[in-house]
């Protein structure tokens, strides 16, 4: 007489490319409950979090995205509890909680080329970048490296992470330059895992760059690879893992929005796209901006083919 | 002599804002120098020493454990901060509340225990889980107020069956008010006990006519709030029937006033038939409806909120009952000077709005001076009255006392939003709870050359906000700059829905919009009125004396 | 003005309950009222039309269903407070509960061999070789995987094992009969800690051991017992509460009753050498009587089951893949949901990452009432937690709010002698959202290993969802269908 109470399932919204993959080739049995926060469950996997997401917050890399009501903390997940994976389902028994991966849209983490190739785009970016330093520079929000966008400091940055930060950004724009790849990887470093936070600001940055430069094919694009081969004993988990994503050219949905904008046809488009990119998360907006701004202005210098 | 401290919470996961705050905290304890908190990351750990906030505390720290460090002036704040520090990270976070140890009740079952005997449940839970919190309460013999929107009507259907078989209330869904024995449920007011008793399916209705009472007078019984679609055909009014039951049976209670739409004919054939066997006198007020038909079934009618808490007011008091003229045709400048033209003589609180003095004229009083000064200011292409309601009752009763006043054709080029209706409201708060919807639209109608006359509601009482007048004061003073820069003033006309009880102060709310320049009614009809007056031709508003 | 004392409306004056918004509490306070303010969330974990039919079960005299189940509860309580365990006997299980050959009976609610945990399997194919159906374990394997040897739950067969909870005909099982309602129920006699069957482990040492409860202390317990007369559990359980157990996970009181109790008849029933050997054993088992304790709250709980509309929980059980409960009012169906790793204090060496999902009968203990709703009889239990002594207390007065009963005969010193919660009601639990709660020892997820810890683990809501879900279906109230069988 045997009877299974019902699980509750939602159906999944989304789905990054390289989540579909990691999932068809198998979850380890030590899938566990990592960290539960209102909007995002993160999961552990031996590389790094797979993160299930409210559909609000966009596409990300790691990310399944599914609406699991107002407050997932509210649905009784614990830390360490187990994660089970078919290719169709992701789902933690303990709580009989299953997400539909079928009607999942597939979404691509990977950078699209900018309409009409890089250097139109990197045409378009030197034109409106005034614009856009002094919109982001009036949006930056306390807390993170916002004073690097010459905000300048206010309460709640730490004086400490922000003078090591721009001595950092200062030495990995001048090593993107020159085209010194050992100077741009030591510069890095100075980076991760720099600031409060669950992703740190200098991790932020660096995810920012790392898409810029994708993005108008810039000096040194994929530079970040080189500097993360032990990134897990340097940052957070989670900073960690969307390093390894920018590594290999997968950035969040907001991200390529972010991008698409700056270099895209609307000059009209910026200011609104700035405001959406510093709403994201605490400080992270601000920081990855930050990155994406540096990133852009090293991708268009003038000079640098020649270098 | 500063020492240094720090702990370490393993696997801890706190976003940078939460970080923020919680450092700000421990920096504001005295004799707390500086304080940080970062995970332990290789970077972060070398801000830490050349902050000189590094302690052997940290050692064996990684990148996913949190660091709390501190510079203190001696052992006992370090202490006092680091347990701080570990109470506010335990108070929250990523496991979600820590519900093994709760004191609290949870259920109205528990509640009930506690309470030893419960007789009310005020219900404002999301719409979804309403019916079963009503069902839960009126199982137990609780009579139910019950604010949340978004019930399906079926359900209320079934709530208020079960309610009328066990005889109790359930007031509402999308009950905003109620005054049940003196005490406010939801927005309420500060109303003077007396004996008028009152029955809405309209929230702000009901609010309006229980605070001119008190601007009156007189005093209310009983407030009893049944949701605006208690009328409705398939709900029958069946608990304006069961309340109209209560109040003719209280002893407290001598007349009886209905608020409401028009009902469907059918329910308001029942709601007339049952009033008309009540050995009281009963006030029918369904705004827009026909009087005639209340005057065949034996009840009284009145047709806008002001009239009905005139005539109940003068019945209570014993004065003579004013003629309800409140929709007839307006009678030009002079006529309608203040309350004493059309309801009862007004004691106490009729004084401020008699006056048509012209040091007077920016607070009531808005009599021909103030009206007359309104027209001159505007240019011929100012032509528009826009009337921005919070009150959606208040809004459909000033559009009625538009239609009268400008005629139907006339008034159709004027504007009056309900931004309280869902349309304007998804996402956002109340305009009730929170002025910046309703300061936008200001901000936009000040900017349309066309604008002569800004027409507002300021409801006050519990559960608004604590300011609405000072909120919409500074929004006016900086639509007006932004219209003189343009070249133009326009007029603000206003009522304030509240009495002298209400925490925000009725005299201090009307003052703060009287230093605005704001031109003040008594009442929203009142107010509404006023506007017409102004905007409407000279010859024209002459014309029609009768 | 209107007087209070006269209202129409409230004439005791305004008593209000408040559910939502807090903001709402203070003008009725500030107005004279009185206000309970709810910590409200959503009933059923947000589930809406579960949440509804939750509210049409509510007690109420005036309505046909809410009159049928609060008497139905009414009966399951006085049931459960009348309860009077006795053990009377030792037999074999093939005897006391007629099984047969090549019949095993496992923990928790049914489980096909294929879906089993590791320490379950492996008392499986200890119980076939100590039965001698087979001779070596990959025999044994192949013998139940055959399909050749009948698995059932013991709760199917009037009994109850604790952890992997294998019982098998020869063993030798406690008899325990509630006389007040003539309901018998059964237990294995505990193993004591190290490598045991109940953990999976099947060396020649365990099958030894066996065989002397076959042999040894089966037969002395019952020539003990059938001289010195049955032995009253419930008085025994009772002054064992009064000196720092639970019933569950802490028995140590209870063991040196029970020896205390059985001594003088043992030593004048048995030889000298089967009477030490006997003390011995249980001088050496801290937890021998838990098996007692179990068999005694499965025999009173058995008296409440099958009242038709109840909604008294009458078993919780996991068998280390599934948590499963029945409630008095759904019969014979189980509610299941995938089952947890317990929270707990690991011996030296194991991680949550060794754990066996939460495993075996013996929550009948906190059906009962006892064990973790026991809690503040033994606070040295919430250390397995890193709590404190409070928070023992809370844990029980936590219970409190979701049964329906205080047990007078297991008064709570801490407490002031107030009863034990008794008589979990499913209804209870999913309005409010607190979970019973179950002290447990934790068993290594591969068999043989034992007990690498113990702590508290939380019954999943869900179970009690799908049984509130399944009782209004069977009462022709639910708008959509629940699972149950």
């Amino acid at each position: 007489m045997l009877a299974t109470s019902p699980t509750r399932t939602h159906a999944a919204t989304g789905l990054s490319d390289a989540v579909a993959r990691r999932i068809a080739a198998g979850l380890p049995p030590a899938a566990r409950i990592h960290s539960v926060y209102r909007s995002v469950v993160n999961v552990s996997i031996p590389d790094g979090l797979l993160s299930v997401a409210a559909p609000w917050l966009g596409g990300l890399p790691n990310g399944i995205l599914v609406d699991l009501g107002p407050d997932f903390r509210a649905l009784g997940l614990r830390r360490g509890m187990g994660v089970v994976a078919t290719d169709m389902s992701v789902g933690v028994p303990a709580i009989g909680l299953e997400i539909d991966l079928m009607a999942a849209a597939r979404w691509s983490a990977r950078l699209a080329c900018p309409d009409g190739g890089p250097s139109r785009a990197a045409d378009r970016w030197r034109r409106r970048r005034g614009v856009a330093w002094a919109e982001a520079r009036d949006r930056a929000v306390p807390g993170g490296l916002g004073a690097l966008l010459g905000a300048g400091s206010s309460r709640g940055d730490d004086p400490g992470v922000v003078r090591r930060a721009g001595a950092s950004v200062d030495a990995l724009r001048a090593s993107l330059l020159a085209g010194n790849r050992p100077a741009a990887h030591r510069a890095a470093r100075g980076l991760i895992g720099l600031g409060p936070g669950l992703t740190p600001s200098g991790d932020d940055v660096l995810v920012g760059i790392e898409a810029a430069l994708r993005a108008l094919d810039g000096p040194l694009a994929g530079f970040v690879g080189g500097a993360i081969h032990d990134v897990h004993d340097r940052t957070t988990v989670i900073a960690a893992t969307l390093l390894r994503h920018a590594a290999a050219g997968e950035f969040a949905e907001r991200i390529q929005a972010l991008l698409a904008a700056l270099v895209g046809h609307a000059d009209e488009a910026v200011p609104a796209a700035i405001q959406r990119a510093v709403a994201w998360g605490a400080t992270s907006g601000t920081d990855c901006l930050l990155g994406v701004l540096l990133g852009l202005d090293v991708a268009s210098e003038p000079g640098r083919r020649a270098g | 002599m500063t020492t240094v401290h720090a702990r370490v919470f393993r696997n801890s996961y706190r976003d940078s804002v939460e970080l923020m705050q919680i450092a700000a905290e421990l920096e504001a304890i005295a004799g707390v120098d500086r304080a940080g908190l970062v995970m332990a990351t290789p970077a972060n750990l070398e801000v830490l020493a050349a902050a000189g906030l590094l302690s052997e505390a940290v050692v064996g720290a990684g990148p996913n454990d949190l660091v709390v460090a501190l510079s203190a002036s001696d052992e006992d704040v370090v202490a006092q901060a680091l347990d701080r520090a570990a109470a506010r990270l335990a108070g929250s976070g990523s496991e979600g509340p820590n519900e093994a140890v709760g004191t609290t009740v949870r259920t109205i079952a528990e509640a009930t225990v506690e309470l030893g005997t419960a007789n009310l449940a005020l219900i404002s839970t999301p719409g979804t889980y309403a019916t079963a919190e009503a069902l839960k309460a009126l199982k137990r013999g609780l009579h139910v107020f019950l604010f949340s929107d978004n019930v399906p009507i079926e359900d209320e259907i079934e709530l208020k069956a079960l309610a009328r078989a066990r005889g109790l209330l359930v007031m509402g869904p999308d009950c905003g008010t109620a005054i049940v024995d003196g005490v406010p449920l939801g927005f309420a007011n500060a109303v003077r006990r007396g004996s008028i008793g009152l029955i809405g399916a309209s929230g702000t209705g009901l609010q309006q006519v229980s605070c001119l009472i008190d601007r009156f007078g007189a005093g209310v019984s009983q407030a009893i709030g049944v949701g605006g679609r208690d009328l409705d055909e398939r709900v029958g009014g069946v608990m304006m029937l069961a309340a109209l039951e209560r109040l003719a049976a209280d002893p407290a209670t001598d007349l009886i006033v209905l608020i409401s739409k028009p009902p469907a004919a059918a329910v308001a054939e029942r709601v007339l038939a049952a009033a008309g066997t009540i050995a009281k006198p009963v006030i029918v007020n369904f705004l827009g409806g026909d009087p005639a038909v209340v005057t065949a079934a034996g009840s009284i009618p009145a047709a806008t909120f002001e009239a009905a808490a005139a005539i109940a007011s003068a019945m209570a008091l014993g004065r003579p009952v004013p003629v309800d003229d409140s929709l007839g045709a307006d009678e030009g400048p002079g006529a309608d000077e203040g309350p004493g033209a059309d309801t009862p003589e007004a004691p106490d609180a009729a004084a401020p709005h008699a006056s048509d003095d012209a040091a007077d004229a920016g607070r009531h009083g808005a009599g021909s001076f103030a009206v007359r000064q309104a027209k001159a200011a505007l240019d011929p292409g100012q032509w528009r009255i826009c009337g921005l309601y919070s009150g959606g009752s208040l809004a459909g009763e000033a559009k009625l006392v538009l239609r009268a006043s400008l005629g139907a054709d006339a008034a159709k080029r004027h504007e009056v939003v309900d931004l309280g209706d869902d349309e304007y409201t998804v996402g956002r708060p109340h305009p009730m709870i929170d002025p910046r919807l309703r300061n936008e639209h200001l901000a936009a109608a000040a900017s349309d050359p066309s604008t002569a006359v800004i027409l507002l509601d300021v409801v006050i009482g519990y559960g608004s906000n604590p300011d609405p007048a000072g909120a919409l004061a500074d929004a006016i003073d900086a639509a007006r700059a932004e219209a003189a820069r343009q070249g133009r003033r326009f007029a603000v006309v206003a009522s304030v829905c509240g009495t002298s009880g209400d925490p925000q102060g009725l005299a201090a709310q009307e003052a703060r919009l009287a230093q605005a320049g704001v031109i003040l009614a008594p009442s929203n009809a009142r107010a509404a009125r006023l506007a017409a007056r102004i905007v409407a031709p000279a010859t024209v508003a002459a014309g029609v004396r009768r | 003005m209107s007087q209070t004392g006269t209202s129409v409306l409230f004439p005791e004056g305004v008593r209000a309950v408040n559910v939502g918004l807090d903001m709402f509490a203070p003008p009725l306070v500030a107005n004279g009222a009185t206000v309970a303010n709810l910590d409200w969330r959503p009933p059923a974990e947000g589930d809406r039309d579960l949440g509804l039919l939750l509210a049409r079960l509510e007690d109420d005299p005036d309505d046909p269903i809410g009159r049928r189940v609060a008497a139905a509860n009414a009966s399951a309580v006085e049931r459960l407070l009348a309860a009077q365990p006795m053990l009377l006997d030792v037999q074999p299980a093939r005897v006391a509960l007629g099984l047969g050959d090549r019949q095993i009976l496992h923990a928790g609610p049914p489980i096909e061999w294929d879906r089993m945990c590791g320490p379950v399997r492996g008392a499986i194919i200890g119980a076939t070789l100590f039965e001698g159906w087979a001779g070596t374990p990959e025999e044994a394997t192949a013998l139940v995987e055959s399909g050749r040897v009948s698995l059932s739950p013991c709760h199917h067969h009037a009994a109850v094992g604790p952890m992997a909870g294998v019982i098998s005909p020869s063993m030798p099982v406690v008899v325990v009969e509630n006389v007040s309602a003539g309901t018998r129920a059964h237990a294995t006699l505990n193993e004591g800690l190290g490598k045991v069957l109940r953990f999976g482990a099947y060396d020649a040492s365990v099958l030894q051991r066996l065989r002397w409860f076959v042999d040894t202390l089966g037969p002395a317990l019952s020539g003990a017992l059938r001289a010195g007369g049955p032995l009253d559990l419930r008085s025994l359980t009772g002054q064992a509460l009064q000196m720092g157990d639970e019933g569950h996970n802490r028995n140590i009181a209870a063991t040196s009753l029970f020896a205390r109790a059985i001594a003088p008849a043992l030593v004048r029933t048995a030889d000298q050498a089967t009477a030490a050997a006997v003390l011995d054993f249980l001088r050496s088992n801290d937890h021998f009587f838990l098996n007692l304790s179990m068999a005694a709250c499965k025999s009173a709980l058995d008296a409440a089951h099958g009242i038709d509309a109840s909604t008294v929980v009458t078993a919780m059980a996991r068998n280390g893949v599934d948590f499963g409960i029945r409630m008095s009012g759904t019969g014979d169906a189980w509610f299941t949901t995938p089952v947890g790793v317990p929270d707990g204090l690991y011996f030296p060496g194991y991680s949550p990452d060794d754990a066996n999902p939460d495993l075996g009968d013996s929550a009948i203990t906190e059906t009962f009432g006892i064990g973790g709703f026991a809690m503040a009889a033994a606070p040295a239990i919430v250390r397995f937690v890193g709590g404190s002594p409070a928070d023992a207390l809370e844990f029980t007065r936590l219970m409190g709010r979701i049964t329906l009963a205080r047990n007078p005969s297991y008064a709570l010193p801490p407490l002031g002698f107030i009863g034990t919660p008794t008589g979990i009601d499913a209804r209870r639990v999913v309005d409010s959202g607190i979970a019973p709660v179950i002290n447990t020892g934790i068993a290594h997820r591969q068999a043989g290993v034992g007990q690498i810890g113990a702590g508290i683990a939380r019954a999943p809501l869900a179970c009690f969802a799908a049984a509130i879900g399944g009782l209004a279906a069977s009462l022709g109230i639910a708008n959509r269908s629940w699972t149950g069988a």
